[in-house]
């Protein structure tokens, strides 16, 4: 036994204390994880109990019974002494068609009960008087009490007995449990509020409506309530038939009866009406032609004479109206015209010439001097050229005329003659020769003989001696002297030669000199011939051009000479114009002046005579009106009567019609829009209470389990020396059972608190948007909090025990000794060593820590995963859900009207409806509409058939599928909403099984699927309708889209078109879908809270854990100097890793938990778009590692605060 | 005054009120470059907080510390940080390692916050540890332990080599071979270094011998018969 005060307990206190931090941290994973699972799994019980608990005080109908034939008090008192029924009350209820807040708005009004749809009063007090009534607490506020409404029906059969009623309190009621109001056939067809009016406020001869109590019932929103309704449904809807059938046959004949004499009386009226008519209509249209005769004269009388006078007055102010006078006045202004044209015409000429002159004279003249100059030329030339052929014809003749050749026939005579000279000397010379050696040879042979002689004498001795000798002398010196002779002679014979030869070669040369001569004659004669034909050659261009620039200079003398003519000619035309126009201006007024007075005349006579018709024509009409008047009157009022009879006629024969074919309804309490929307409303919170606690269940076990591990180890020594002192291991293990068992219940007993209060209150208030009836009623389930409080202790208190015994097996002494560290260890990203070499150290050190725990690792990635994974779901819970409404009524649903029709509108009135709203709507498609039940894999769906033959109607349903538009469906084929597949189980091409609201089950083959986010449709064609539904299509409704901006106007007045008996909006239906889907706002904003929350506490938590087990090694990276972002680094990098880890770990989760929860909560008739979309994704990203960053920030102050002399010290 | 290391007056009292303990009463003494200071004392006398003061990781009530002639006692956060992380080292009693980072990574995770480091495996070899450089401490022995640390300190070439009972863990050979590397260091690399011990046996190695006794400084001496490590036994 522990005693009170004992140190044991201190320890056990104070260890309390020291570990706050972590005791927290358990408490609140626990209270969260609690919290959450209670706080889901209990909003939708609060919420129908407080429905339910509505309901029951304010004593909400069973059943609603109805009928077109309305009930007696009889009815009344027969349903109340069915059996099984505690209570039947007979209901008026009524459209009441008033104005209020200057608008004219329709309210709908019911009678206040004794017992059964109580209503509950808000503000004021109940109605006294039958004039008095309650309002709508949602629409009236306090200050429209003592409001007085008129009633503004225009059918007097209104049930209301008043004519106003006065708002003296506010109420609320189970009947209108949301913000729907409904609609309504009168006004723009929706309806403001409700008010409740006593009984004594409504005159009327039957109830609208019976409502039925059953004896007992179970609460509202359960399956027990559903099973037992549906029980009674059938029973009672027979009922009413029966009780119906009694009254049929009376009612039916005696408004035959009725209807046949108005009938007959109506016809007789008619008739008198109509020859009155007819009478009445041929006199006053006698009296009437006569009258628009004469009118039409004086009429065409006025015309003329306004003419008259208008012609007058613009010949006054313009003569030119007359046609003669413009005619003159065109014709003078023209010749003025012409004058003046002519005039500028000649000054041009005119001045043209001058300039012609003044510019061509000095040219002229400069080529009459050249041309001149240039006759002089040539004339000289001619001479020249006279002289030249002159002297050509004498060198022709005689060559020696010209003085070079008879120069070189001068020498060549000299020439000649001295050749002459030459030879005849030479001739001389060689007979003097010839001579000379005649004698030389007779002297020699004289010589010779005196030789011989003188031999002979030698010879003979002839001679000797002396004389000998002076013989041979004597003849030597004469033979010499011979010799001498001989030499001379040969000498000259020699000189003789030579000169012959000097001869030849003159005559040779005198013989060249001769040719010469000849050939330079003949080339001079050939020169002289050429050089003749040149000059001529140039005389003859010489006089040619000469000859042109004589013609041009005569051409330009003669053309000035003619315009100066042409000038003249022309002015003396212009003067004889301008004498014409002066008298033509002259006539043209007097004539002008004749016109005027004479039309004066003309106007004066045409007068008097119009101003007496008038007189006669006022009086003849006075007459007419006044007997007019007084038979339109009379008709009229004879209409009048005629047609308001017709109307009651009418009216008649419809109510006749309702009474031969009466339709009976018992309606359930899940018809009533307000009850049927509360109830899947709530379901959608169900939904998500299926899966998300799990998650936090889950990651609380991890956080208790790995920080009461580390508490034991923590505490190892201590706990060594406790065993070691003597405690046994119970008692030491007993204080982590009662640390973590305190942590476990505290947390539980907080969390299934604010679980089972803050969920359902907040949920409750966002619900409050549409449902406000009350506060919440908080539901306690005991049962939901032991389960909770057990799955804690066993997180807690387990995960204690586990880490507790196994460090007690172990003996105190190895207890009281340090844990040796957790060893370093290399992990498996080492071995990539591409991957780790490239690692920065910090980062190595990091990863290691992070695989080093994996408990922590799992953790960690459990709770920031599952952060992310919820943070995920529930915002794409609100991507999925919140764009319905817009993707059903801007795609699908394209039509604004839902129009149904009292009866099956044939062809012909098809096409009337058709042209007379063409005006307001801009698609038009009739369709046969009946609701089927179809046999799917959870039960039994109900589903809208619709049937149309009309080209309009792919106008008004948006069909597609997967991005492909799907065409309307062709013969037999049926297309079917994708959502309804679904829960059918099958595909294309399957066969649908449904049962016909007579019990007959058929087969439909499905042709096609197009997307369809509300409601079931299987679309057909009208012979797809006969084949399956075995029944002709009844095209009594219409679906119609406007392009008018005032869609509510448009509504209104077709409501007041016969046949509609109700014109629904597609708005209407979107706005009540768009604030269901407001109000999951709040539910997804609580999930992200917790989630956030719950992201929290681990990441602190874990980080926490971190930081107390490596204070040393903290403390130690100070003493190295690390900077203070340094260590935050070092230590939060981990944390980080982890964060990143597990939002990766968190998308595919997310994913998956979000079509999880779309699965659940997808309401029978709307089928969600399972979508997260990527902000969605970046959000949750942001959020999550944002929580991560904050856990760090306040761990930051921790790790400053840590001393560095932390790592002086020993192990622990 | 003169001196690498200088303390003038310097008094630490920690907590306030009632619970005040005065840890250091003006305690002054100056410690030469290169010289091996013991600091020596029983528990309790103040030895502790005259490292934490040295080493940067305390600040004190009133006096001045000065290194090198800086001021150190007048840095505060991040100049205190860098004077931790550029100007001493730090060797552990318990030696502080990593147990997530081998040897070698031990020394880098000091070495790569500092610019002018010394290659940490070269520094490693260099204390005997060229072997085992990618063991993780709970594969080495204590000793090899606290030569890892040293090396840690040393690779970072610090001023001045603080070291906490560096043998306090160590057995008697082990504790030698330790001391003998400090005293190596000192000699070879002309390093500060201060040793706090309560083991006035290790005052033989000293340069210069500062005795603490209830928070003040009992007696500074310089030993002029300086005895290396192998020859000391206590």
């Amino acid at each position: 036994m522990v005693i009170r005060g004992s140190a044991w307990g201190k320890n056990n206190r104070r260890g309390l204390f020291k570990t706050l931090g972590r005791f927290l941290a358990i408490l609140a994973i626990v209270a969260l994880g609690v919290g959450f699972f209670t706080g889901l799994r209990l909003a939708r019980p609060a919420m129908a109990k407080t429905g339910a608990d509505y309901l029951r005080e304010t004593n909400f109908f069973d059943f609603e019974l109805r009928s077109t034939l309305g009930f007696t008090g009889e009815d009344v008192a027969y349903f109340a002494g069915l059996d099984g029924i505690a209570a039947a009350e007979g209901s008026l209820n009524e459209d009441l068609l008033t104005t209020c807040r200057e608008q004219q708005v329709v309210f709908s009004t019911h009678q206040l009960l004794d017992e059964i749809n109580q209503v509950v009063l808000s503000a004021g007090r109940m109605p006294q008087a039958a004039n008095e009534c309650l309002g709508d607490d949602r629409f009236f506020t306090e200050a429209d009490l003592g409001t007085v409404f008129q009633v503004e029906n225009d059918d007097e059969d209104a049930a209301f007995s008043q004519q106003s009623y006065t708002l003296v309190g506010l109420c609320n009621s189970p009947q209108y449990l949301n913000s729907q109001r409904g609609s309504t056939a009168l006004g723009d067809g929706s309806v403001a509020a409700f008010l409740f009016l006593p009984a004594a406020g409504y005159d009327a001869a039957y109830y609208s409506a019976i409502y039925v109590k059953l004896d007992e019932n179970a609460d509202a929103f359960t399956d027990a309530y559903e099973a037992r309704s549906d029980q009674w449904e059938t029973p009672l809807k027979d009922q009413v038939a029966l009780r119906g059938a009694l009254r049929q046959a009376e009612l039916i004949s005696d408004a035959e009866a009725e209807l046949s004499d108005g009938w007959a009386e109506y016809e007789d009226g008619l008739q008198e009406y109509e020859d009155g008519k007819l009478e009445a209509e041929q006199e006053l249209s006698d009296g009437k032609q006569e009258l628009s005769d004469a009118l039409q004269e004086l009429q065409d009388g006025e015309a003329d004479y306004a003419e008259g006078v208008e012609t007058l007055e613009a010949l006054r102010e313009d003569p030119l109206s007359n046609e003669e006078l413009a005619d003159a006045r065109q014709e003078l202004d023209d010749g003025w015209a012409a004058y003046y044209d002519g005039l500028r015409e000649y000054n041009d000429g005119l001045q043209e010439y001058e300039d012609a002159v003044a510019e061509n004279q000095p040219k002229l003249d400069d080529a009459k001097v050249e041309l001149d100059k240039a006759k002089q030329e040539l004339d000289d030339g001619e001479a020249e050229y006279a002289e030249g052929l002159e002297t050509y014809e004498k060198l022709v003749e005689n060559p020696l005329s010209n003085e070079e050749m008879a120069e070189a026939r001068r020498e060549l005579d000299i020439g000649w003659s001295q050749y002459r000279e030459g030879l005849a000397q030479y001739e001389a010379g060689l007979a003097e020769y010839e001579a000379g050696k005649a004698q030389l040879d007779a002297y020699g042979a004289q010589l010779e003989d005196e030789r011989t002689e003188l031999e002979q004498a030698e010879a003979s001795g002839a001679l000797t001696g002396e004389a000998l000798e002076a013989a041979w002398a004597q003849y030597n010196s004469a033979y010499e002297a011979y010799q001498t002779q001989v030499e001379a002679a040969e000498a000259a014979k020699a000189e003789l030669d030579a000169s012959k030869a000097q001869l030849d070669e003159a005559y040779a040369t005198l013989q060249r000199g001769e040719a010469a001569y000849d050939e330079g004659y003949q080339v001079a004669v050939e020169r002289g011939k050429e050089e003749l034909d040149k000059a001529r050659q140039e005389l003859d261009d010489g006089w040619k051009e000469y000859n042109e620039g004589l013609q041009a200079y005569n051409d330009g003398v003669k053309e000035l000479a003619d315009a100066k003519q042409e000038l003249a000619d022309g002015k003396q035309e212009l003067d004889d114009a301008y004498a014409d126009l002066t008298q033509g201006e002259a006539d043209y007024k007097s004539g002008y002046e004749d016109a005027l007075a004479e039309g004066e005349q003309e106007l004066a006579d045409a007068r008097k005579e119009l101003d007496d018709g008038w007189a006669e024509y006022k009086d003849g009409l006075k007459d007419y009106e006044e007997g007019k008047l007084e038979a339109e009157q009379e008709l009229a009022d004879a209409k009048q009567e005629l047609d308001d009879a017709l109307v009651e006629l009418q009216d008649g024969e419809a109510e006749l019609d309702n009474l031969r074919d009466p339709s009976y309804y018992a309606l359930p309490r899940t018809t009533n829009t307000g009850y049927a929307n509360f109830d899947s409303d709530t379901s959608i919170v169900e939904g998500l209470a299926a899966i998300f606690p799990v998650f936090f269940f889950l990651v609380a076990a991890l956080v208790c389990s790995s920080t009461m591990t580390r508490m034991v180890e923590e505490q190892r020594t201590e706990n060594g020396t406790l065993k070691a002192l003597g405690y046994s291991d119970q008692k030491i293990v007993g204080r982590y059972i009662f640390y973590a068992g305190l942590a476990a219940v505290s947390g539980s007993l907080l969390g299934f608190g604010l679980g089972s209060w803050l969920f359902p209150l907040v949920i409750w208030h966002a619900y409050q948007i549409i449902y406000r009836f009350g506060e919440i009623t908080y539901v306690f389930d005991p049962v939901l909090g032991l389960v909770s409080l057990a799955v804690a202790l066993l997180c807690s208190v387990g995960a204690a025990l586990a880490a507790a015994y196994s460090e007690m097996r172990k003996m105190p002494a190895i207890l009281m000794r340090p844990k040796a560290p957790k060893a370093g260890k290399r992990i498996f990203l080492e071995r990539v060593t591409v991957l780790w070499r490239r690692m920065s150290f910090l980062q190595k050190v990091s990863a290691r820590n992070v695989f080093r725990y994996k408990k922590r690792l799992v953790m960690m990635l459990l709770g920031v995963g599952g952060c992310l994974a919820l943070l995920l779901a529930g915002l794409g819970l609100r991507d999925s859900v919140a764009n319905v409404a817009e993707d059903q009524y801007s795609a699908i649903t394209l039509y604004d009207y839902t129009i149904t029709f009292d009866q099956d509108q044939t062809a012909e009135q098809q096409e009337t409806f058709r042209e007379e709203t063409a005006q307001d709507l801009s698609h038009l498609a009739f369709a046969a509409v009946e609701t089927v039940d179809v046999f799917t894999q959870n039960g039994v769906s109900s589903v809208s058939v619709v049937a149309s033959d009309d080209a309009d109607i792919t106008s008004l349903f948006g069909l597609s599928h997967n991005g492909r538009s799907v065409a309307w469906p062709e013969g037999d084929g049926a297309v079917v909403s994708d959502k309804l597949l679904r829960l059918a189980g099958i595909s294309v091409g399957d066969s649908l099984t449904v049962e016909l609201g007579d019990g007959t089950v058929v087969e439909i083959p499905v042709t096609g699927v197009f997307e369809n986010y509300v409601n079931h449709y299987i679309l057909l064609t009208g012979r797809g309708f006969e084949t399956y539904m075995g029944k002709a299509p009844a095209y009594s409704t219409a679906y119609a889209s406007t392009e008018s901006e005032a869609v509510s106007a448009v509504a209104a007045r077709l409501n007041q078109r016969s046949h509609v008996s109700n014109v629904s909006l597609s708005r209407d239906f979107q706005n009540m879908i768009a604030d269901t889907m407001e109000s999951l706002n709040a539910v997804i904003a609580l999930v992200v809270g917790c989630a956030l929350a719950l992201s929290f506490v681990v990441s602190y938590n874990l980080i926490n854990i971190n930081i107390t087990e490596r204070v040393r090694e903290i403390a130690t990276i100070k003493v190295l100097g690390f900077y203070q972002w340094e260590t935050y680094s070092y230590v939060f990098r981990e944390g980080l890793i982890l964060t990143c880890l597990g939002c990766v770990a968190g998308i595919p989760v997310g994913i998956w938990l979000h079509r999880f929860v779309m699965e659940r909560i997808q309401v029978d008739m709307v089928s969600f778009r399972v979508r997260i979309s990527p902000w969605s994704y970046l959000l949750a990203l942001a959020l999550t590692i944002l929580i991560t960053l904050v856990a760090d920030a306040l761990v930051m102050r921790k790790i400053d605060k840590i001393d560095m002399a932390e790592s002086l010290k020993s192990v622990e | 005054m003169e001196g690498f290391v200088r303390l003038e007056h310097v008094c630490k009292t920690y907590g306030s009120g009632e619970a005040q303990v005065q840890a250091l009463r003006d305690a002054s003494f100056t410690i030469d470059k290169g010289e091996i200071a013991v600091i020596v004392g029983q528990s309790g006398a103040g030895k502790t907080t005259l490292l934490n003061i040295l080493g940067g990781m305390d600040t004190l009530t009133s006096g001045k510390v000065f290194l090198e002639g800086n001021e150190v006692s007048a840095y505060r956060g991040r100049r205190l940080a860098q004077y931790r992380r550029e100007e001493v080292g730090f060797v552990f009693q318990f030696y502080n390692l990593i147990p997530n980072l081998t040897a070698l990574e031990n020394v880098e995770l000091a070495a790569q916050i500092i610019k002018t480091s010394q290659p940490a495996a070269e520094v490693l070899t260099k204390v005997g540890l060229g072997e085992r450089l990618n063991n993780f401490p709970a594969q080495l022995s204590g000793g090899e332990q606290q030569r890892v640390a040293i090396a840690r300190a040393l690779a970072k070439n610090p001023k001045l080599l603080l070291c906490d009972e560096p043998t306090g863990a160590l057995d008697y050979n082990t504790g030698k071979e330790v001391l003998k590397l400090l005293q190596d260091q000192s000699r070879e690399q002309g390093m500060t270094v201060v040793i706090i011990t309560h083991n006035s046996a290790l005052t033989a190695m000293a340069d210069r011998v500062i005795r603490v006794r209830s928070g003040t400084i009992s007696s500074v001496k310089k030993n002029d018969h300086v005895i290396p490590v192998e020859e000391i036994e206590w």
